[in-house]
């Protein structure tokens, strides 16, 4: 057991390693793929407190995203405030936000579909209203005029992110808190009955990961350098990173990251396909949900439903027993 | 006066709505199947529709019936792939293929129509109706689909109500387990119900498109009003009219006296509303009736509720 556990930090060493290397390789255009795959990595990662440790299918995200984005991008832009000040903003707003949101469902306990809808609710509420808002740039949005940073710093910016969340899903998932909300996922009656307080630990989870979120939406703004409604609102990301949760594995610490890398890689190989100009975005959107069904229908077809990670998990025991057994 | 005619173009717009609301019901109250990609399905028939009357000429009005099948030929392909592998597994695989669902024919329509928005065809014929000196206008193509909707589900509630395979589907919405030990084959049921829900999308989109425009986004909100109405009207058939009529008016009014956007706005506040009037431990709860959850879902809570009270 100890020798396993120290293979696994040398490898993890490894990655990381490489990964501070990787971007004095690449050119403009993989910087940016790369780029873009951690920050979903990171929504991943914190969509997953809420929808992986406890089951609650919420499509808030997107919305405390946006607050994040809008908050930061509105204060650095046109106010001029400091950063942190930006950063601060968005994390109270946000959780604020996911508070009420969490009030609402919780006392009068709306679950299941019904909560799915109303997070839906709580999402296109604030990003209907924004076009209204001028002071927010209605449908023109915000931008930030001072010059962006170098796409490296970006990339390490992101990384260190996904990193620290990283670290907190393992905290979270060797902690009394991460299983009484497995607990919770599984067995909500039998969680209660051992004397966990359902909608206290939810809304926990919901304002822990609405706070995280906001600070996803903050970087997000930074490297796109604005903040629109059709871009920042949009709930396709939110929808990507729910899928690739359910296949990478709910509720674990590499599932999130397994589950993103495979949708990303399966996007960039179909980038390559023979697509009419201007309908590759479409296209890509196209494959990845098509073959995002398929795999979350495999996945799921058994008893008990299986991940990504459970299927490298039994190859990669299955070839120990092999050496083993030669 | 204003209000008068934004009350009116809201009731008759509130047809659609219903018919938007009642094949989502269907599906949900009687197979426990929550489809997300019900609004693309909807857009799926006004395509269709566009498409068809562009080739043909003919007005979407008169393309309904094709429309429908096509949806009914559709519904049989998707059913083995998305829907009976999901059936008995609980909401939240149900909710993310569905999801998923709803991208794929989101990017399927913005490859095909790209993402421009198309209207119908040629001038819309609005009725003019002289009451004293002020002037009511009724658009023609709202009035026909209005009637066409109220047809519609008359035939369908009556269907439901009086013919054998109508009883059967009730007997499976009200208890699925006891229709299965009468010898009622549920699966096939549970079938020939989402064939009839996403007909009725497909007869939704087409009227639709008589008289709005169309483009490949449209999915999702249409997926919450059709939401919205079935729970307004507790997933019971008979009053899924009044409710689609009572939200067509609300979101006219709320257009006339504030404006365009704040309608869209005010749409998601009155399902925060409904929901929160309509849950089970609502103080209101009595005023409306709490929500019936669908019987089949595997939330582990509502089944054990279930288990209770039956």
């Amino acid at each position: 057991m100890k020798s396993r556990q120290l293979l696994a930090l040398v490898l993890f060493a490894a990655a990381i390693a490489f990964l501070i290397w990787l971007p004095n390789q690449l050119n403009r255009h993989w910087m940016s793929v790369l780029i873009g795959t951690w920050i979903l990595v990171y929504l991943a990662y914190t969509w997953n407190i809420v929808g992986g440790f406890l089951g609650q299918l919420s499509l808030a995200h997107s919305a405390f995203w946006a607050i994040g984005a809008y908050s930061y991008v509105l204060l650095s832009s046109k106010l001029d405030v400091s950063t942190a000040a930006g950063l601060a903003a968005g994390v109270a707003i946000s959780s604020a936000y996911a508070g009420l949101t969490a009030f609402i469902s919780y006392r009068f306990d709306i679950r299941g579909h019904y909560f799915a809808l109303l997070t839906l609710a709580f999402s296109e509420i604030p990003a209907k209203l924004v076009y209204n808002i001028n002071f927010l740039g209605a449908s023109a949005g915000l931008h930030i005029t001072t010059p962006s940073l170098a796409p490296q710093t970006y990339y390490y910016i992101a990384l260190a992110m996904v990193l620290g969340m990283m670290g907190i899903t393992f905290l979270l998932a060797h902690s009394r808190i991460g299983i009484r909300w497995i607990a919770l996922r599984d067995n909500e009656q039998a969680a209660e009955a051992v004397g966990i307080n359902p909608s206290a630990q939810k809304t926990i989870a919901l304002i822990l990961s609405a706070a995280l979120t906001a600070l996803g939406g903050a970087l997000h703004g930074e490297y796109l350098h604005l903040a629109r409604p059709e871009i920042t609102f949009d709930p396709r990301p939110l929808i990507l990173v729910i899928v690739a949760v359910f296949i990478g594995g709910r509720g674990t610490v590499l599932g999130p990251l397994l589950g993103v890398v495979f949708l990303r890689a399966l996007e960039v190989l179909s980038s390559a396909l023979p697509v009419p100009p201007g309908r590759l975005d479409s296209m890509l959107v196209l494959v990845e949900s098509g073959a995002g069904i398929l795999l979350v229908l495999w996945f799921a077809r058994g008893r008990t439903s299986g991940s990504l990670l459970d299927f490298l998990l039994r190859i990669l025991r299955l070839q120990i027993q092999k050496k083993l057994a030669s | 006066m204003v209000l008068f005619q934004s009350v009116v173009s809201g009731v008759l717009s509130g047809g659609v709505y219903a018919l938007l609301g009642l094949g989502f019901a269907l599906t949900l109250g009687s197979l426990g199947f929550v489809n997300f990609a019900h609004g693309s399905f909807i857009v799926m028939g006004m395509y269709l529709a566009y498409s068809g009357s562009q080739w043909l000429g003919l007005s979407p009005i008169l393309l309904a019936p094709a429309v429908t099948m096509v949806l009914f030929v559709f519904a049989a392909l998707a059913y083995p792939v998305i829907v009976a592998p999901t059936l008995r597994k609980g909401h939240e695989l149900q909710i993310v293929v569905t999801l998923l669902l709803m991208n794929f024919l989101t990017a399927l329509y913005e490859v095909i129509y790209l993402t421009d928005f198309h209207a119908p065809d040629g001038q819309q014929k609005t009725w003019l109706i002289h009451i004293g000196d002020s002037v009511l206008a009724i658009e023609s193509a709202k009035l026909i689909s209005f009637v066409v909707v109220i047809a519609v589900t008359t035939a369908l509630h009556l269907f439901l109500q009086h013919s054998p395979f109508g009883k059967f589907i009730r007997a499976c919405t009200s208890n699925p387990v006891g229709a299965q030990v009468v010898g009622l084959d549920v699966r096939r049921i549970s079938w020939a119900v989402f064939l009839l829900g996403s007909g009725c999308a497909g007869l939704a989109g087409a009227l639709l498109m008589s008289y709005s425009v169309v483009e490949p986004y449209l999915g999702l909100d249409l997926t919450v009003v059709a939401f919205l109405v079935s729970v307004m009207s507790g997933m019971a058939l008979r009053s899924i009219v009044y409710s689609g009529i009572m939200f067509g008016v609300i979101e006219s009014v709320a257009g006339t006296l504030v404006s365009e956007s704040f309608a869209r706005v005010a749409v998601f506040l009155i399902f925060i509303l409904v929901l929160v009037l309509r849950a089970d431990n609502s103080p209101f709860r009595s005023l409306l009736g709490g929500l019936r959850r669908s019987r089949r879902g595997n939330d582990t809570a509502a089944a054990a509720g279930d288990g209770v009270k039956s």
